[in-house]
């Protein structure tokens, strides 16, 4: 049902009516703006990937390919986007420690600020490919076949990914006394 | 000893993709080998402390931004051929698009409004198409992203015009109403940018746009002093009013 109506919704757009890609924002923003988020930990970041992703979905979807679920393309898109970015404060050479370890971090004001902070510095330190598929599991809830087909990566190289990454976050929160 | 399947079934557990016979497997496992009870308990509290992280609110104003961004740019129409391609700079693009509108105006008069008394009391005017592009930063913008409108209006002044650039969407079939008794504005013409043909009634101080879902369209008007004024805007569905904006028009400096 929710492939059908995001489908049809695809569809629409694709007939030229631009309300039914704004149903599509409202619906894929907040998940596609957290991605973002736990993938950066920066919000500044995490707002302008959410607009680049939403406007290269816009400017390809005539390419889109309906065999698959609209949101695995949309992540597809948000995770690539925030991996550029990535990429390009690895470049920077004004990379700063304050961008590194969060800057402005997810909801810093909020009494689970402690858990956010300490929760976004231990995804921070796994790799990009580790952080992918924590996000997209356990924050996108996406399933191993789902996670398969946004990577487009085999399902035995999710769980690979996947177990991996959890260790490696494990011992991280492990030792900064959180689990 | 922690092997592959054993890690494999523990990790499928906390998935809650674990088949009635690998839970069976998993718990015979588990009898066998205490590190792997530690490893279980360990990974079930990363998954719990995961859960307990919460989503994250996007800022305010980043749907508008998303939609400003995805919004269709001003393009030529066919009509576009009939009118000569104006290489000139925007502000005379400007200049142009309200003669051109105000001679359309002007044969609209002439054949569908014989016993109009005012001749700035256009009806029915149907969009002049003109190239026009959107000039760098506006005066003034409303964005509008609620009530089932989305986009903006902005204001634009060049070379003694006011323009009045509206870039919206709808959920239904909107009219709407611009008053500007007061601004020391008169209405020149205006330019049908995207979406279907549209008209308008334009009046002594009021312009309504006849509903429609997507409203591209530039509206220009002669200045005809330099007071600052303001321009009423009304959306109207189904002849309610679902809601209404002021957009400030600051004096004109005229040359």
């Amino acid at each position: 049902m929710h492939r059908d109506a995001d489908a049809k919704l695809v569809q629409d757009c694709q007939n030229g009516d631009l309300h039914a890609f704004e149903v599509l924002i409202g619906k894929y923003e907040r998940p596609v703006y957290n991605a973002a988020l736990r993938m950066l930990g920066n919000t500044d970041d995490a707002a302008d990937v959410t607009q680049t992703a939403f406007m290269k979905a816009f400017e390809k979807l005539e390419k889109y390919n309906p065999e698959y679920r609209f949101y695995s393309w949309i992540y597809r898109i948000v995770i690539n986007e925030s991996i550029d970015v990535l990429n390009q404060r690895k470049r920077s050479i004004e990379l700063d420690e304050t961008r590194l370890s969060g800057g402005r971090t997810p909801e810093g004001d909020t009494r689970d600020s402690e858990l956010n902070a300490v929760m976004q510095e231990a995804l921070m330190t796994v790799s990009e490919d580790y952080r992918t598929v924590i996000v997209l599991k356990h924050f996108m809830e996406l399933s191993y076949r789902e996670i398969s087909e946004t990577l487009e990566i085999p399902e035995k190289t999710v769980k690979s990914r996947l177990f991996t990454a959890r260790q490696l976050l494990k011992d991280r929160l492990a030792d900064k006394g959180l689990i | 000893m922690k092997d592959d399947r054993s890690i494999e079934l523990i990790h499928a557990e906390i998935d809650g993709v674990l088949s009635g016979g690998e839970q069976d497997e998993l718990a015979a496992r588990l009898d066998a080998e205490p590190e792997l009870v530690v490893l279980r308990e360990e990974l079930r509290k990363l998954s719990q402390t995961l859960q307990q992280v919460p989503s994250a609110n996007p800022p305010v104003g980043l749907r508008a931004r998303i939609l400003e961004s995805i919004r269709p740019r001003p393009r030529r129409s066919i009509l576009a051929s009939l009118v000569p391609s104006w290489p000139a700079p925007v502000a005379l693009r400007y200049a142009g698009a309200a003669v051109f509108g105000a001679a359309v105006a002007a044969v609209a008069l002439q054949i569908g409004t014989m016993d109009s008394a005012d001749p700035a009391d256009v009806r029915g005017l149907v969009g002049t198409i003109a190239s026009y592009q959107t000039p760098g930063a506006p005066q003034g913008t409303i964005i509008l992203n609620s009530q089932g409108i989305n986009g903006s209006v902005g204001t634009y002044r060049q070379n003694g015009l006011v323009v009045l650039d509206f870039d919206l969407a709808s959920d239904r079939a909107m009219e709407i109403i611009a008053e500007y008794r007061h601004s020391g504005l008169s209405f020149s013409g205006f330019a049908q940018l995207a979406g279907a043909a549209a008209s308008l009634d334009a009046g002594d101080g009021r312009i309504t746009f006849l509903p429609g879902r997507n409203h591209r369209y530039a509206v220009f008007f002669s200045a005809s002093d330099q007071d600052s004024g303001t321009i009423e805007l009304r959306f109207l569905a189904d002849e309610q009013l679902v809601r209404s904006e002021i957009l400030e028009v600051p004096a004109m400096d005229r040359k």
